[in-house]
């Protein structure tokens, strides 16, 4: 049997009617023997009784009935609303659909993206267009013939370009507005009278990164004072240098592709030193290397070579241009006598350094974003 | 005849196309419907209007009623959703706290005289009291709805569905959207609060202390 005080407990429940069966029996039994509970009991139900009595509500407006009748409008009628929704949540039951639902937005996220990626290959190549329109040089994709959406080397190497041409004209601190696609027309060219530019095949690029050692001339040594480049004194400075003619870029990031330009007589200089990290990307043939803007080391050629190598992890470009001779000639070994002055820029340095070969006179504009004394050890290197 | 057609019924044929069988839903839930907008709201016009929309409303959602349920806790459950989205739109724009909106959203005493009571039934013989009787029965009423003000909307709602339209606890959890014994706990602690005004203390002072040993803890079961 139940104590008062646990009887007590349960005096709201009891009278609120919320005990089970058990509970309530129990609480009656002992209700009927306790003279002070049962009078709480009716204390509780007086309570109740009080607080319903103190409270009065006053008179719903008469024609309430009537307002909410004339508000309702035939769209919200229940059976309408309810037949649309017992239609649509069958159509929604039938087990095929969720899944064709999903491939079907698959479907369209993946058409959409690739779109996207061929717009924006088309964009580029409409851009480079109409900066190399006074080239009349068509463009045509990178990969001839392929239609497909560009491939990440793809897209990296047409910012590389637009980078190049950046950083010859002196801003490589900003990054390019519209890149440029990768392409040239070298048949373009051929008919246009220019010089015989060499064909340069156009196979993917290789998964390893190209050793700048490895892609060099096989008589390409070290010079004796490349290990020392502090010791050499710079003498030629520039100022900022104009923007060479982009006669002729050409897809170049391959293994033997120096070694075909070298077969059709250009002499390669290459660096054998580079930062950590840096490897060769591709090479560009620039016209105009007789630029009056140029410094008083003016290459009087007509080609120069604009070799590229970007940091794989950084993304950072660095940038090697030579000039060479007009008229081509084997390659040999000549002592190089650089002369080299850094300029820094915002952000930017270059090294404007002669260097002489075989009797003749070669200008290195190397630019990157390294510091001026690495800068001078990728000058003093190469040969 | 109409009384005695139950509401799922009606329902049902609401769904058919009756509007007649609506009609006499809103005839049948109207006064209890408004009742608690009232009490809850304490302005005749919002809860008329709130009364009015809450109708609409289940007509529009009708086809989702569960007809296994009883039908008024769900109207009560629309109906009480839109009154505590108002009260709290007006605690929110008004800057009115949560406790002391009552305050500012209250009719005066004056437009209460009026009150055609509709618990008149309930009061009984008290409406025949003599002057003094009903002074003091004024002070005990406004002590009341006082105390009642004085919670929180979701307490006042839960003692409104107790007290005044005698719910049950699982029918209070079902319109409050929560649970069973969220209702019970929530009641204890709202009676408590109500208890402690003078009207009431009085009474249970009375029986706290006309036990045998002065407390109704003490209190032992007489002898068999």
């Amino acid at each position: 049997m139940y104590t008062c005080k646990e009887v007590i407990q349960l005096l709201d429940l009891y009278t609120d009617g919320e005990l089970d069966e058990q509970h309530r029996l129990l609480v009656g039994t002992h209700l009927q023997s306790c003279d002070l509970c049962s009078r709480l009991v009716r204390l509780r139900e007086e309570e109740a009784r009080m607080i319903r009595s103190h409270d009065p509500v006053p008179a719903l407006s008469p024609g309430f009935t009537r307002q909410v009748m004339a508000s309702l409008s035939p769209d919200m009628h229940p059976s309408t609303r309810g037949q649309w929704l017992s239609s649509l949540r069958k159509s929604l039951a039938r087990p095929w659909l969720a899944p064709a639902l999903a491939g079907l937005i698959l479907l369209v996220a993946v058409s959409y993206a690739a779109s996207l990626r061929l717009i924006t290959t088309d964009q580029k190549q409409v851009a480079f267009q109409n900066s190399q329109s006074g080239l009349q040089a068509q463009t045509q994709l990178a990969l001839p013939g392929n239609t497909t959406p560009e491939t990440e080397h793809d897209q990296a190497f047409n910012e590389n370009n637009s980078l190049n041409k950046q950083e010859l004209a002196g801003s490589a601190a900003s990054k390019p507005t519209v890149p440029k696609p990768p392409v040239d027309s070298i048949e373009a060219d051929r008919a246009a009278g220019s010089r015989n530019i060499p064909a340069v095949s156009q196979t993917a690029r290789p998964t390893t990164a190209i050793n700048p050692k490895a892609v060099s001339a096989p008589d390409a040594q070290t010079p004796e004072t490349g290990g020392t480049p502090e010791a050499k004194t710079p003498a030629v400075s520039t100022t900022d240098a104009k923007t060479p003619e982009v006669r002729m870029m050409s897809l170049a990031p391959r293994q033997n592709s120096l070694d075909a330009l070298k077969q059709q007589g250009y002499t390669v200089l290459q660096p054998s030193f580079l930062p950590p990290g840096y490897i060769f990307e591709q090479y560009s043939l620039l016209s105009g290397g007789s630029d009056e803007s140029q410094s008083t080391a003016r290459f009087t050629g007509t080609e120069d070579i604009l070799l590229s190598y970007r940091n794989a992890q950084s993304g950072a470009l660095l940038t090697l241009e030579i000039q060479t001779p007009a008229n081509p000639a084997p390659p040999s070994q000549t002592d190089a006598n650089p002369n080299a002055q850094g300029s820094r820029q915002t952000g930017t340095n270059r090294i404007t350094q002669s260097l002489q070969k075989l009797g003749r006179n070669f200008v290195l504009q190397i630019t990157g974003t390294i510091p001026s004394a690495d800068l001078q050890k990728v000058a003093d290197s190469v040969q | 005849m109409e009384g005695h057609t139950p509401d799922h019924e009606l329902v049902r044929q609401t769904l058919a196309g009756d509007t007649h069988a609506f009609e006499m839903i809103v005839e049948r839930h109207q006064q209890a419907v408004y009742r608690i907008l009232y009490r809850l709201l304490r302005n005749k016009q919002e809860a008329e209007d709130i009364a009015q929309e809450a109708f609409l409303r289940c007509y529009r959602h009708l086809e989702k009623y569960d007809q296994d349920r009883p039908f008024a806790p769900w109207l009560y459950r629309i109906a009480t959703n839109l009154a505590l989205s108002r009260l709290r739109h007006l605690v929110k724009h008004q800057s009115v706290s949560w406790d002391d909106y009552d305050n500012r959203f209250s009719e005066t005493e004056e437009t209460t005289t009026g009150w055609q009571v509709g618990l008149a039934d309930r009061e009984g013989p008290s409406r025949s009291l003599d002057p003094a009787a009903a002074w003091e029965k004024r002070e005990v009423r406004s002590e009341i709805v006082q105390a009642l003000r004085s919670l929180k909307p979701p307490d006042q709602l839960i003692i409104i569905l107790r007290y005044f339209e005698e719910l049950s606890y699982e029918e209070i959890a079902y319109v409050m959207q929560t649970r069973r014994n969220n209702i019970e706990v929530r009641l204890f602690r709202a009676r408590q609060k109500l208890r402690n005004i003078p009207a009431l203390q009085q009474e249970w002072g009375n029986a706290r202390y006309h036990g045998q040993d002065g407390g109704v803890t003490v209190c032992t079961p007489a002898r068999k």
